[in-house]
């Protein structure tokens, strides 16, 4: 379906919002600087589920700021200022790093400068006894379940998981797993209230590690149907992310992508009432300035994260978005035509290295017989 | 600094850092407390404060703490989530715990039928399984059969009964449970729940298909 059916408004004036973003944030954004790279993905993705990313005439430039902030060490740093930061303060951070890699996919960009091995051994580094995993090497942030899991397991899933042993993996599965609350859906840490958002980052980070509806799956089928039905209650005219809540625009991507990730083979018109959650969606249209609200209030401003979930959310509905990848379909078939490149890379590298040792081991076994053949057939040293 | 950035993850963690470095969590239920009445669910607050309790022992009080909550807001999910977590955490679930748990969540059903987060804990308390307790759920049966007028308010007392008869149906091959649940299920899409009437559609059919 295409955004123009949605009936979202003007589409012209969400185009223009989130082109308005990429440009300068008014002051209230100023406690978000240090996370650029977030802001951006958020803009470039709302552009993207717009159909409109390629009215933008400088993704190149786009592309040189996002692989200034890569790490050499591994990791992308949330903003110049993050990365200009004294060393001992200055680190890259996972949600940078997923939102650095989303924004280079939305841009067109082969994803062929990114520093693999630094990465990989990066996020191992991030990787707690437990499973979880922290934010950044220096543990200023509590683990969180909702970015910091995803984020790993989507950059492990594309990038490869030569650090990542079956051991690793297994703990990951695990720590997921202890964050299941006793409404059946998803906390932040062990313990704590099951939510939407942490729901869809369980289930799309279990997806990620091979653990989702296959022979490693961890969660049964009826474990399935009661996360569906704990999704599906969170209607009432939109979307929300707990019991009791009121409605709010970024759950229609949350809880439909959970949903989706739940029972793939069943259309979500089979749970949700479509026309109910477009229809709150409407009524948060910013009208003054584009994008979208939270909710429907007077005295809200649409903003980039509800924006850009409510049109991932409605992408979902309306089948046009990965609901693991937070990427339109169509992206993420370059997204797996990557990841196998990434693969074959490896394979080839590791092969040339066998080729090069074969080769080296035919040479030296050749100069062995060489030298012994000329021994044998030297002249005996006494002739006659 | 907390008060004013009450949804900040690092101002949270920060403290929680500091509790640690002072190994005194001493203060931390008064701070969460100032929190709650601004935003009785505000969740960083709720992680915090079951962090506190479980690093420092200090269960005392609040499984009381969480029933007084719910007796200003039974519809509090946070506060139903916390009373779990900390029988969890503190006693345990002994069968007579479950039973007493049992009795509690009835009586705030008595106060709001339409509460999700009860009905919820009830499943959560009975492992999901809902055959556990027959005695119970045949309660529940009754209880539908007898409300002449249903309504929306009533959607989860019918789920519940159609989820308990259709876990019958598997378990026992009965087919009167079946027929009833689908009934049910029918009814929530036609009536008591059509928000989700697509749902309950296709529960109903994926029922009667094996029954």
């Amino acid at each position: 379906m295409k955004i123009e059916e949605y009936g979202i408004g003007n589409v012209r004036s969400h185009v223009r919002y989130f082109r308005n973003i990429l440009n300068v944030l008014p002051s209230r954004y100023s406690y978000l600087d240090s996370q650029r790279l977030v802001i951006a993905q958020f803009a470039l993705g709302g552009l993207s589920f717009l159909g409109a990313i390629d009215q933008l005439q400088n993704k190149e430039e786009f592309i040189e700021w996002i692989y200034s902030l890569q790490s050499p060490h591994g990791g992308f740093f949330g903003s110049k200022i993050m990365k200009e930061l004294p060393s001992h303060l200055a680190k890259p951070h996972i949600a940078s790093t997923f939102a650095a890699v989303q924004c280079l996919i939305l841009l067109g960009d082969e994803l062929d400068r990114i520093h693999i091995p630094e990465l990989l051994s990066w996020i191992k580094s991030l990787m707690n006894p437990d499973g979880s995993f922290q934010g950044a090497a220096d543990a200023s942030e509590p683990t969180d379940l909702r970015e910091f899991t995803y984020c790993a397991a989507f950059l492990i899933h594309i990038f490869g998981t030569s650090n990542f042993s079956d051991e690793d993996r297994k703990r990951a599965v695990q720590y997921i797993i202890s964050c299941q609350s006793p409404d059946t859906a998803f906390g932040q840490v062990p313990g704590a209230e099951g939510h939407g958002a942490l729901t869809f980052c369980a289930l799309a980070s279990l997806k990620f590690f091979g653990c989702l509806h296959s022979d490693e799956g961890v969660l049964s089928a009826a474990e399935l149907k009661r996360i569906v039905r704990f999704c599906v209650n969170r209607q009432s005219e939109g979307i929300h992310g707990r019991p009791h809540k009121p409605d709010d625009t970024c759950y229609t991507f949350w809880t439909c992508a959970a949903l989706k990730l739940a029972q793939p083979s069943i259309d979500i018109s089979e749970k949700l009432d479509k026309e109910r959650v477009l229809s709150f969606v409407r009524s948060c249209v910013d009208e003054n300035i584009g994008g979208i609200k939270k909710l429907n209030a007077k005295n809200q401003y649409a903003d980039a994260t509800h924006s850009y979930f409510a049109l991932a959310g409605l992408g979902v509905i309306f089948d046009d978005v990965m609901p693991e990848y937070m990427l339109k379909k169509d992206l993420t078939k370059r997204v797996l035509r990557i990841r196998n490149r990434v693969k074959e890379s490896k394979l080839d590298s590791s092969n040339s290295l066998l080729s090069r040792a074969g080769n080296l081991a035919l040479s030296v076994s050749f100069a062995i017989l060489s030298v012994y053949a000329t021994y044998l057939l030297r002249e005996p040293l006494t002739s006659a | 600094m907390l008060k004013r950035h009450i949804k900040n993850f690092q101002i949270w963690h920060h403290r929680q850092v500091l509790c640690e470095w002072a190994n005194d969590g001493s203060r931390e239920k008064a701070m969460t407390e100032l929190i709650f009445k601004q935003d009785q669910k505000n969740y960083h607050a709720w992680q915090h404060r079951q962090w506190v309790v479980k690093r420092f022992g200090l269960f005392e009080g609040e499984i009381d703490f969480a029933r007084e909550l719910l007796v200003k807001d039974v519809y509090n999910n946070s506060a139903w989530n916390h009373l779990y977590f900390c029988i969890q955490n503190s006693t345990g679930w002994s069968e007579e715990i479950r039973k007493s748990e049992l009795s509690f969540v009835q009586e705030k059903l008595e106060v709001a039928i339409d509460n999700e987060c009860a009905w919820n804990y009830l499943r959560a308390v009975q492992n999901h399984i809902l055959t556990a307790n027959p005695q119970l759920a045949d309660k529940f049966v009754s209880k539908l059969e007898v409300i002449e007028d249903r309504g929306n308010s009533h959607k989860h007392l019918a789920a519940y009964v159609a989820d308990y008869l259709a876990e019958k149906t598997e378990r026992d091959s009965d087919k009167e449970s079946g027929t009833k649940a689908v009934q049910i299920y029918t009814e929530l899409s036609s009536n008591l729940d059509p928000v989700r009437r697509n749902y309950w559609n296709y529960l109903s059919s994926c029922l009667s298909a094996k029954i």
